[in-house]
């Protein structure tokens, strides 16, 4: 794991923990006002994004250039409308290898970590910016009886996203985001293509559903 | 069982000699594999003599018979379709004051080119083609003895002749080579070829596959006073640098060869011959390039005293063998074949049906020809055709046919491995010969290689067609070759690669599969 991305990761982890003691304390000066929309404290949901990758290898060889997956996501409210936020999803496609016609499995775990603002809270808006890392494990499989090895591996790196909260009831919300990752792997043995370098980088950009308390 | 003894004789016989037929199948009893011909050729009832008459024959089955009519100039007959026809007096033939010796050879071309001497005068050259003749020309003064043409693969026709001249301290006789280019009206180019330079003299030539020229002469080696004349060997390059020398009758036989000739046979193996004139003896020698060996010399049989070309004999070759044609001590033409295994000669045959003067030989693809003239003056020539003399050779086993390689790559988006696919057809001659085919072999080298460092890399059993050579390294560029094996074990030539595309470049994209996965095999 680069060292910036290990960084990131210890600032969000430990972040809602300074944030949380925080707030305890101020509780103890003063009652706490009625608590607005914008402060509600989790949210936890699912999305349905689409796809891509930067790797134009990978993708002309699979034959998609973006694949459509679900993912799910949760959060938590820290301080100064920032949350601390996670996301799961899995990036999966599959082609035939070129002479025999195996089935082969391209299947990639891509775990977010990062914070997000929300510079603006409205009643029913709450347009918000956020940063963070990116965690993927990818493996390659072929099915049947071949000289083709599978292939697993994990890459790290970063990611920057945008996108609005639409509240819609008091615990239901809307989402529209667009993320942009950084991810790149360098190769112990270069691909047949002849780069040694695997660029899993890319875009995302989805509708999801949020349940918020 | 009772005997009918009344059977009549003349059924008797009729029984006696199917017994001795069904007998003779029976036990296989050997029987003569060739027939000999003989066929008069000149008229006779002249006042005299036709003599020295050659025979060739081109790949279209038109021979040409060429001898010295009693009117002293050279007649010609012309055999194509049908018997043969006399063509009368070759346009251009000097009037010889003294003709023993010529030569004849065809190129590639289906031409006869033939030299002739005018003895110890003028060299003539004539060229035939079509029925039709060039008008001979004067090639050289002065030659002397015995001339060997022969051709190159580019058709061009060497002559080995003597040249003799006359000097203060007397007659120098010199053996050069001459050469004719394809288009040229004829010969130029004479180099002098002997280092003894002393009565040297009479010159049988033959080319090899790659154009070099072997000649071989009767040298004159003097030492004191005392002149011993050797059989000698020059070979010449195709730029006609002298590569090799030898005596070749050399000690113990030092003296008076004479007549030495020289042919060549497929292997590109040597023999060469000559008569010993004091002896009467006929004499061989055997040479091997391949190990640079010469045998021994080896007597081939006795000869006649003079007159001198009695004493002419010609060793030739078809395929693998050498077979030698003279006049024995009886006069008569005879026929040897050489065996190879104890380096003796066979006879085989007597090739004229009475006394002879002079023979000479001349090998098709199927038969032998010597033409010959009859010693009894006034004399008449002859041919004598020995049929069916050259085994047929023996069917040889066929690699496959239709070899096609395809060069494949196997990948998933993060590995790979390329793999060779060869699928092949069996060769029809092998069909049609009937041969049975148990084995195929595959061999590959690197295309770069040397075409000798072929690796077998499996061997298939004869109903498979096809073969997947799976250690096949990035950047590796294989050629293959299938060899067939027969049930007696003799295998195919490796055949060299024509068509073999080189290594794939693109890599492949998922597709639809082209061959069966291993796991549907």
């Amino acid at each position: 794991m680069k060292s910036t991305a290990k960084t990131l990761l210890f600032v969000l982890l430990t972040f809602p923990f300074f944030s949380a003691a925080s707030l305890m304390a101020g509780q103890e000066e003063a009652p706490a006002p009625e608590e607005k929309p914008s402060q509600t404290r989790f949210r936890l949901g699912a999305y349905f994004e689409g796809w891509t990758l930067n790797d134009k290898n990978l993708t002309s060889f699979f034959g998609h250039s973006q694949r459509n997956p679900g993912g799910f996501e949760a959060s938590v409210h820290t301080m100064f409308n920032i949350d601390v936020w996670v996301s799961y999803r899995k990036y999966s496609d599959e082609t035939k290898t070129p002479v025999y016609g195996n089935t082969d499995k391209f299947a990639m775990s891509g775990t977010s970590i990062g914070l997000i603002y929300r510079p603006i809270v409205w009643k029913i808006l709450e347009p918000f910016i956020g940063a963070g890392a990116e965690f993927y494990s990818y493996q390659e499989t072929i099915e049947g009886q071949t000289q083709l090895r599978p292939t697993t591996g994990n890459a790290s790196g970063l990611h920057a996203q945008a996108g609005v909260y639409i509240n819609a009831t008091k615990f239901l919300s809307g989402k529209l985001f667009v993320r942009l990752n950084r991810v790149k792997e360098a190769l112990e043995q270069a691909l047949p293509d002849g780069p040694s370098e695997l660029d899993l980088g890319g875009k995302e950009f989805g509708v999801g559903l949020i349940f918020r308390f | 069982m009772e005997v009918d003894t009344n059977v009549p004789q003349e059924v008797l016989m009729k029984r006696l000699i199917i017994v001795a037929v069904f007998l003779g199948i029976a036990l296989n009893l050997p029987a003569q594999d060739f027939e000999v011909t003989i066929r008069r050729m000149t008229p006779e009832g002249l006042s005299s003599n036709q003599k020295f008459p050659l025979i060739a024959e081109n790949a279209d089955g038109e021979k040409l018979y060429i001898y010295r009519g009693s009117d002293r100039k050279s007649h010609y007959y012309y055999k194509k379709d049908g018997d043969w026809t006399s063509g009368g007096i070759i346009p251009g033939s000097p009037t010889y004051d003294d003709y023993w010796f010529s030569d004849i050879v065809v190129d590639s071309t289906g031409a006869f080119h033939y030299v002739s001497e005018d003895a110890d005068a003028a060299l003539y050259y004539g060229y035939f083609q079509d029925g039709a003749w060039a008008a001979m020309r004067k090639v050289l003064i002065r030659h002397e003895a015995t001339l060997g043409l022969a051709v190159r693969s580019d058709d061009t026709i060497v002559l080995g002749s003597a040249f003799k001249t006359q000097s203060p301290k007397g007659v120098t006789k010199d053996v050069i080579i001459g050469f004719k280019p394809k288009l040229a009206a004829t010969f130029a180019n004479f180099m002098n070829i002997t280092r003894d330079h002393e009565s040297s003299t009479m010159v049988d030539v033959a080319v090899d596959s790659k154009d070099n020229s072997w000649v071989v002469y009767k040298g004159g080696f003097v030492q004191g006073n005392t002149e011993t004349m050797q059989a000698v060997l020059v070979v010449l390059d195709k730029a006609n640098k002298e590569i090799y020398w030898k005596n070749v009758s050399g000690e113990p036989y030092p003296a008076f060869c004479w007549y030495p000739t020289i042919a060549l046979n497929a292997e590109g193996q040597a023999m060469v011959s000559w008569m010993m004139s004091q002896k009467r003896y006929y004499f061989s020698r055997f040479y091997d390039p391949a190990t640079e060996k010469w045998a021994e010399v080896t007597q081939i049989t006795t000869g006649p005293l003079r007159p001198w070309p009695t004493m002419y004999n010609k060793v030739i070759s078809a395929g693998s063998d050498f077979y030698w044609v003279g006049v024995d001590t009886d006069r008569m033409v005879m026929l040897y074949k050489y065996d190879p295994e104890d380096n003796t000669w066979t006879y085989l045959a007597k090739l004229s049906s009475v006394a002879a003067n002079w023979c000479s030989a001349y090998v098709n693809a199927e038969n032998l020809y010597v033409s010959w003239d009859a010693i009894a003056q006034p004399t008449v020539c002859y041919l004598t055709t020995v049929s069916n003399i050259f085994p047929p050779p023996p069917i040889k086993v066929q690699s496959v046919s239709n070899l096609v390689v395809e060069r494949k790559f196997e990948r998933s988006f993060f590995s790979g491995y390329h793999f060779n696919v060869l699928t092949w057809e069996a060769n029809p001659v092998n069909t049609e010969e009937g041969i049975i085919i148990s084995a195929h072999h595959v061999y590959r080298r690197e295309r770069t290689a040397d075409a000798t460092q072929w690796t077998q890399i499996s061997v298939l059993a004869a109903d498979v067609y096809t073969f997947q050579d799976n250690n096949v390294p990035a950047g590796s560029d294989y050629v293959y070759a299938v060899t067939c094996v027969d049930s007696n074990a003799n295998e195919s030539p490796i055949e060299e690669p024509t068509g073999q595309a080189s290594k794939t470049t693109p890599l492949p994209r998922p597709k639809s599969p082209s061959i069966p996965s291993p796991v549907d095999k």
